[in-house]
Order: C-alpha cells, then structure tokens, then sequence
C-alpha cells in the first residue's frame, strides 16, 4: 500500500465527498426549512447531468454547459413545485416519500424516451482535461476543479446561512416553522428560494460529474440513497452535519472499495476474499450508518426542534 | 368479531349493515381468487395462474408489510429485504441440497425473524423520516450483500434447483397457487383476531402517540418490534412462495424500488385496513401489465399514476366501499 | 407525616436556559397543591420532570420514601404517579371504552395477549367500567373519542389517569379551553373536590377561583423558581407573589 497511492484515494474519496455533500446540503436544507423530503432530488441531479450534455453537444460551451445544467434543473424543479409539488407540502412524510418516487420512476424514463437508453457522455474542453502533477503521480486536474468548486460553495453555503439575513430566517424556519410564519414572515417567498436552492445544488452536482461519469437512466438512484446515509450520519437538517457526513461517507466508501479487497486478501484465501470484498466494500458505509446511530441516534449534528 | 376488525378502525355501529357489507366483499374477493385456478384449467391458459400467484405473493407482502406500517405507523422502506431473504432461504438450501419443504419453511421463518428482531431493534431508536431513510439504507445493504455474494449467484441471482418438496405436490402450479390462498386467508383471519387484541390496541395507539401509551404505564417499544417481526415474517413467507413460483431467487426481489411498491400497494389498497392490501397488489400488479401492454416506457404513466394516487386515493379502493366516505387518517 | 410524593433540588437546563432552578415541592396524601405562576414560569416541564418524560439534570424525586429518580416514565406510572395532559392526549380514533381498556391494562401485568379482543376481556373491561362510572361516562363508552365534546374528552383523560390506581395525581391545567356549566369547569371543579380525599394531587391551574377553593397548598413558580409556598391566605398577601404578576390579569386579589 504506496502512500501515494493513497493520498491519491483519499482525494477521490474527498471529491466524492464533496458531490456528495453538493447533493446532501440541497437535500436537507429543503427537508429542514420545508419539512419535506424530496427523493427526486436523485432524479434532478441526473436532469442537471443531462441538460449540461445536451448544452455541451449543442454549443461546445463548458460555461454554458454548467449554466444550463443548474439553470435546467432549478427551472424543472419550479416546474414540479408548480405542478403539484406544494401539495404535498402539508402531508405526512410517508405522502411525500411516495410521490417524489413516483416522480423518480417517470424522469428516470423520460430521459430514456428523450435521449435513448444508452448513456451519453461528455468530454472536457482541452484546459481542464489535463493532469496536475502530485508529488510524481499524476491527477485529474478536474477532479481538484470538483473539489474546489465544492469548497467555494460550502463556504458561500456558510456565510448565507451563518451571516446573512435570510440565513437567520433559514435557521429559525428550520428549528421552529410555525413560529417563523406567526412572525409575518412570509414563509412560501422562504420556501421557493430555499428549494430552488436546493435544486439548483442537484444539478450542479450532476453537471459536474457529468464530464467524470457516463450519463445514464438510474444515476440518481444510488447517489441519492448514500445521500440519505449521508443526512442521517450528519443530522437531518443540518449542513454542518452535511459536509462532515459527506467528507466520511465519501472517504469510507471510496477507501473501502480500494482497500477492503486487499485486505481481505491478506487474510482470507483468494476465492472468498474477492467475493466478500466486493459484497463488504459496498456494504461499509451502511455499517458506519448503524454504528454512528447505535452512539447518536440524532446523527452527529442533530437539529430538528419542533 | 370485535367492532370495526375488518375495517381496522374503530367504528361505532360497526355493527349491522356496515361490518356485513366488509365481510361480504372480503368473501367475493376470495371466491374470485377460488376462481382463477378453474378458469385457468378450464381455458388452457396456463399464464392466467402464474400471474394471479405473482398477485397472491405480493398481496401476502403487502398484507404483512400494512400490520407494521398500517397498524404500527412504522414506515418501512426496506420491507422488500425479507421478501429476498425468503427467496434466497429457498435458494440457498436447495443450492446444498436440502429440498425438503418444511426444512424450507422453518428455515425462511427462523432466519427472516432473527433478521428482523436486529433491524427492528436498530430501527425501532428513530423515528419519522429518520426511520424511513434508514430502513431504506440497511435494505440497500442487504440487497448490495446478495449482488455481491458470487457463489451465490451474485446479480445473475441464484436458481432454484430443488424446490420446497412437498412429495407429489412439488412443482404442481395448482398446489402452490392453493397454498398460497390458503396462506394468506390463514394470515388474515390469525390479524383479524390480532388487531382488536391486547397487543394490538397498544400497538394501533402506538403508532398514533407514543407517549399517551407510556403515561398508562405500559412502554411500547417492545409491542412495535414485535410487530415488526410478525410482519417480516409474513413477507418473508411471501418470499418463500416467489421462489417457488420463479425458480429463483435474485438480488432484484431486495430492490428499494420494490419496497416502494409494496407501500404503494398497501396504500393504493386502503392502509390500516385488513383485506385492502390484496386489493391493492392485485391493482398495482394489474395496472402494471396493463401500461407494459401499451408501451416500452410503461415506467412512467407508471410515476405518473403513483403521484396521482397518493394526491387523489389517499385511503385506497377499500375504502371506496364505504358510501359514506370516511375522513383521511 | 413523610410526604407521599417529595422533589428536591430539581434542575433542568435547555442549553444554557434555566428551566427549573432547584425546586422543592411536597404533596401529602389527601393533599391538593396547587402551582400557579405565569406563563413560561416553568410548570409543565416541572410536571415532565417528574413523570420521566423529560431527564433533570439534578435534583431527586422520592415516592413513598423510594427514590424513582432511575425510573422510566412508564415505570413511575406503575409506581403510582398519574397524570393528565394540557392538551387533551385520549386517542381520537377510539371509543372511550377502547381508552379506559388502553389505561387499564397499562398496569395490569404485560400486553402480551394476541387473541381476546381487548374490549371483550373481562377483567379489564370490568375495571375500565368502574372507571368510567366513577366519572358519569359510562353511557358514552361506545363513542369515538373525537366525538365527544371537549369537556368530556377532558374528563376521559382524568379517568386514564385513574385507571392506573395511582397515589399521586399530576393535573395539568385539567380546566383549559373549558366553559362554565355542567360539562365545563363547575363539573372539573366537582370532580376535583371528590378526588381530593382518595390521592395526593398536584394541581397546576390559571383558573385562580378554582386554585382557592380547593388547594391546601399553593407554590407559586416564577422563572422555575417557586418563590412563595403556602395556604391561600398566605399567597393572597405576598408581595413578590404580586411583583411575579404584575402586568398579569391573572393578580390573585
């Protein structure tokens, strides 16, 4: 195990980590101002991925590749919240979870009926497609792009919540709702950015991975899923518990997969040890999940008042 | 009966035309189930069947599924798990050999329970969407388990060699199909005597406030596991039966997607009541054919029609048979 | 006489809010002690803390001399401390009958019966019809709880209360949201004077009529601190009694 080579790993897994925390911030942050809980948010991250390839193939523009991408899904977002989404608003959660599923199931075949099911790709324009040199290996210059941008809207993610006005609202609405809206703040104006904020997160994170990744029918759906491991470990509602929750979530499971495998080669006979490494390495981060609840059953920062 | 079972909420005046009217139309919904397997016979149509025991294996889910979310209030996402450990029970121990139909039985009720009673215990510490996300998250393990678990069958899934051998009955499509019906009108009648039980009054004001339940003295958390033990067990009988019925078991049947539907079946079906969730997967399942039949890209009016559902058929088809129409829960 | 239910030196922080500032309370058998204070003094959390639903961060409450600090709150309702909630918590979906069974059962051996329906098993319906007998509810015991108007849904709640024999009664403004007449306050009111002789019960009420006429003892908690504790005339004629309340209509005259 060549400590550069893990360096390396543990930069994938921070870039990961990064897209993953992209996903969850937008995530919680509707869950915590809105009380909603939107599983589509996997589906909008693949839109953002789709639109981003679609305007790339169109004006071989990566600027207008991401613009279209976070544009593209925050306007399909509005969409849906027009169309029916503010009903579910008031439900119960069980109401909410069901509906953005059946939301999920019909993107996820509408890319397909648009863009046919093979995956479609992107390329990097010439200025980001290099490597940067690493102490004598070399690294994707995109992927420390991906970090970067992630880092910079952490920060602006920061400062919004921690140093603005309608941070504050933010944070209020997300530990007491009902008192926010008795204080004549007009909590739906709150609602719509918050969510499209949200949104707009998603498809960022698709648009970014767009170039990394081949975009497919589907990709959303286990993103999403660690995203919501991601949220419990950190605390639903919490950004804070976002960022950390993603940096762990991401670095555990791309570790893991590196790792585990050898590991368990060192221990185990070749046969077994790359059935159980692939089938252990997939299942590491859900382990993590358990033991982080079986100490802080709230996740790491809990939030959630009311 | 006690008052209202059949409906599963508490009616005054269940008594009389109202509660009749239930138990004529759970009697119409099994005689028509009787009446698959004749007309299949009788129209050579073997396929006919198939599909209904593929209605009967999920309606036995969804039954089991609604004792934890309908009556528990415990929204499950990960159900489907203990469907997949049914199947893969079959599986496994046909793979080494034992065929034996009841070993097959006592293996998936023994195994799904003990899998249940540690979930549930990990699970049961949260609540609201916590729960949901996290019942989603430990089904999604189990499912990455079997896909990757090779030397049994890993996402090519596993077949089913021997099948649960009940001597002369093996293999005989009539005999699973009665012994499904069989099973989940058993099921049936053991929660009608459940729900209006002790256990499940304390479990019903559980699920609508946990803390009204301890301010008499009685902790909860105990009842609510074990009703979600008893209702992964149920699935994993269902699981059982659809290993039978395929000849297979794979990592699809663990699929989050497939939790999802089995929600969305017992919604559809009516939640918190006894019968809707047959009604619900028969309807589900149908209308699924139904979309596959008209286009490729079924999957989404499919999304579509689940949204409109949840917006519009909040209470389920069962409910529609009270003219009266009853209140949202 | 040793107190039947005794509370000392309890604590609660939220964050760094000082909820109870070391209270110590006494209720005797037979005893009503009220507590009255403004809003926001601290009185349900105090009621929380006794009952276990909310953890103290110091202090110790003893029942019948044994401490049941280590208790879970279902474990001090089978010790024998009842209590009502300000918000009406009966279960709307059942009938009353179903709620007094709910209750009974809570302290009668383990809930671990799947067959008998529970409104069919004689011992605790028996139980349960006594209960609501005591409380003139017995004719509505086929009702849907959300059927029947407030006042009576309230006196349910008392009757739960009950259903688990306690020693110690915990009332949390029992007359809230309830008019005057004969399914309002006045009935509370009667109902309270009967209950008196049989428990200890700690009384937390703005309906000052009704704190004088039956509390033996008054404390009056400002800020989480009881800053007077006595007899009625003694709280009538306390200066920081009317200092605590000033500005509030409530100034007991």
């Amino acid at each position: 195990m060549s400590g550069l080579l893990l360096l390396l790993q543990v930069l994938n897994g921070v870039q990961f980590g990064i897209l993953l925390f992209l996903m969850a911030a937008g995530l919680t942050l509707v869950f915590g101002i809105m009380n909603f809980i939107n599983l589509a948010h996997g589906a909008l991250y693949m839109m953002g991925a789709y639109f981003a390839v679609a305007a790339y193939g169109a004006t071989n523009s990566f600027l207008l590749a991401i613009v279209a991408g976070v544009v593209g899904g925050m306007v399909l977002g509005v969409l849906l919240d027009r169309l029916g989404f503010y009903r579910l608003y008031r439900r119960e959660h069980l109401d909410q979870v069901l509906a953005t599923f059946g939301v999920m199931l019909f993107l996820n075949e509408l890319v397909q009926i648009i863009w046919g099911p093979a995956p479609i790709s992107m390329t990097l324009p010439a200025m980001l497609s290099g490597p940067v040199w690493l102490l004598g290996l070399p690294y994707p210059v995109y992927r420390l792009v991906v970090v970067g941008v992630g880092l910079v809207v952490a920060a602006a993610m920061y400062l919004l919540i921690e140093r603005t006005r309608i941070g504050m609202l933010i944070r209020a609405g997300a530990s007491n709702r009902p008192m926010v809206s008795a204080l004549g703040i007009n909590i739906g104006w709150l609602n719509t950015f918050v969510f499209t904020l949200g949104i707009g997160l998603a498809g960022l994170a698709g648009t970014m991975i767009a170039p990394l990744r081949s975009v497919q029918s589907g990709m959303g759906d286990s993103v999403l899923i660690l995203t919501l491991v991601v949220i419990v470990i950190g605390g639903i509602g919490s950004i804070r518990g976002a960022f950390l929750g993603a940096l762990v979530v991401g670095l555990v499971d791309t570790l893991g997969r590196s790792y585990v495998p050898t590991v368990l080669g060192q221990v185990l006979p070749p046969g077994p040890a790359s059935t159980l490494g692939a089938a252990v390495s997939s299942m590491a981060v859900y382990v993590l999940m358990v033991i982080v609840l079986s100490f802080k059953p709230a996740g790491l920062f809990p939030v959630r008042q009311g | 009966m006690a008052q209202g079972i059949v409906n599963g909420v508490a009616e005054r005046g269940l008594a009389g035309p109202r509660r009749a009217r239930y138990v004529v139309l759970t009697v119409v919904v099994f005689a028509l189930l009787l009446l698959v397997p004749v007309v299949s016979g009788m129209t050579a149509r073997p396929y006919l069947l198939v599909l209904a025991s593929r209605i009967l294996v999920f309606a036995l889910a969804a039954v089991g599924l609604n004792l934890a979310l309908g009556f528990g209030n415990m929204v499950s996402f990960g159900h489907a798990m203990y469907i997949g450990l049914g199947a893969y029970c079959v599986a496994i121990a046909s793979h080494y050999g034992y065929d034996n139909g009841v070993v097959h039985l006592a293996l998936t009720v023994g195994i799904t329970a003990i899998v249940a009673t540690i979930v549930g215990y990990i699970v049961l510490r949260t609540r609201g969407i916590a729960f949901i996300m996290i019942t989603l998250a430990l089904a999604q393990m189990l499912y990455y388990l079997a896909l990757g678990l090779k030397q049994y069958g890993g996402d090519e899934g596993l077949t089913v060699h021997q099948l649960s051998n009940f001597g002369a009955l093996t293999g005989n499509a009539f005999a699973l199909y009665l012994s499904l019906l069989a099973t989940l009108g058993v099921v049936l009648l053991l929660l009608a005597r459940l729900i209006p039980s002790r256990f499940g009054l304390i479990l019903r004001a559980a699920s609508i406030d946990e803390r009204r339940v301890r301010a008499v003295g009685t902790a909860p958390t105990g009842y609510r596991l074990l009703a979600y033990v008893f209702s992964a067990v149920i699935c994993g009988l269902a699981g059982y039966f659809l290993a039978n019925l395929t000849s297979y078991a794979s990592p699809d049947y663990l699929n989050w997607m497939v939790s999802g539907d089995l929600i969305i079946m017992v919604l559809l079906g009516g939640m918190g009541t006894l019968v809707g969730p047959v009604v619900g997967a028969a309807a589900f399942l149908l209308m699924e054919i139904g979309l596959q039949a008209v286009t490729s890209h079924w999957l989404a009016p499919m999304g579509v029609i689940i949204v409109l559902i949840v917006l519009f058929l909040r209470n389920g088809i069962w409910s529609l048979a009270d003219l009266r129409g009853r209140r949202r829960r | 006489m040793a107190a039947l239910l005794s509370i000392r030196g309890l604590v609660k922080y939220y964050g760094a809010l000082l909820v109870t500032d070391h209270v110590d309370l006494d209720i005797e058998s037979g005893e009503l002690h009220a507590i009255i204070g403004p809003n926001g003094a601290g009185k349900t959390t105090l009621i929380n803390q006794i009952m276990g639903e909310v953890a103290s961060d110091e202090g110790s409450i003893t029942l019948e001399g044994r401490a049941i600090d280590g208790l879970s709150q279902a474990q001090r309702v089978r010790a024998g401390i009842g209590r009502s909630y300000q918000i009406t918590s009966v279960i709307q979906k059942f009938t009353v009958l179903e709620n007094a069974v709910l209750a009974v059962q809570g302290c009668a051996g383990h809930g671990y019966r799947f067959w008998t329906p529970a409104t069919k098993t004689r011992s605790l319906v028996e139980r349960a019809t006594a209960i609501l007998e005591l409380l003139g509810l017995q004719d509505e015991r086929d009702t849907l709880a959300m059927a029947l108007p407030y006042g009576v849904q309230r006196q349910l709640e008392i009757a739960m209360a009950l259903a688990a024999q306690p020693k110690v009664l915990l009332l949390d403004e029992p007359m809230a949201g309830m008019g005057r007449g004969d399914t309002g306050s006045d009935m509370m009111l009667r109902l309270l004077e009967r209950l008196k002789a049989h428990y200890g019960i700690l009384l937390i009420e703005h309906d000052m009529d009704a704190v004088f006429a039956l509390a033996d003892r008054i404390s009056v908690l400002c800020y989480g601190r009881v800053i007077c504790c006595g007899d009625a005339d003694t709280i009538r004629h306390s200066p920081e009694v009317r200092e605590a309340y000033l500005g509030d209509e409530d100034v007991p005259v």
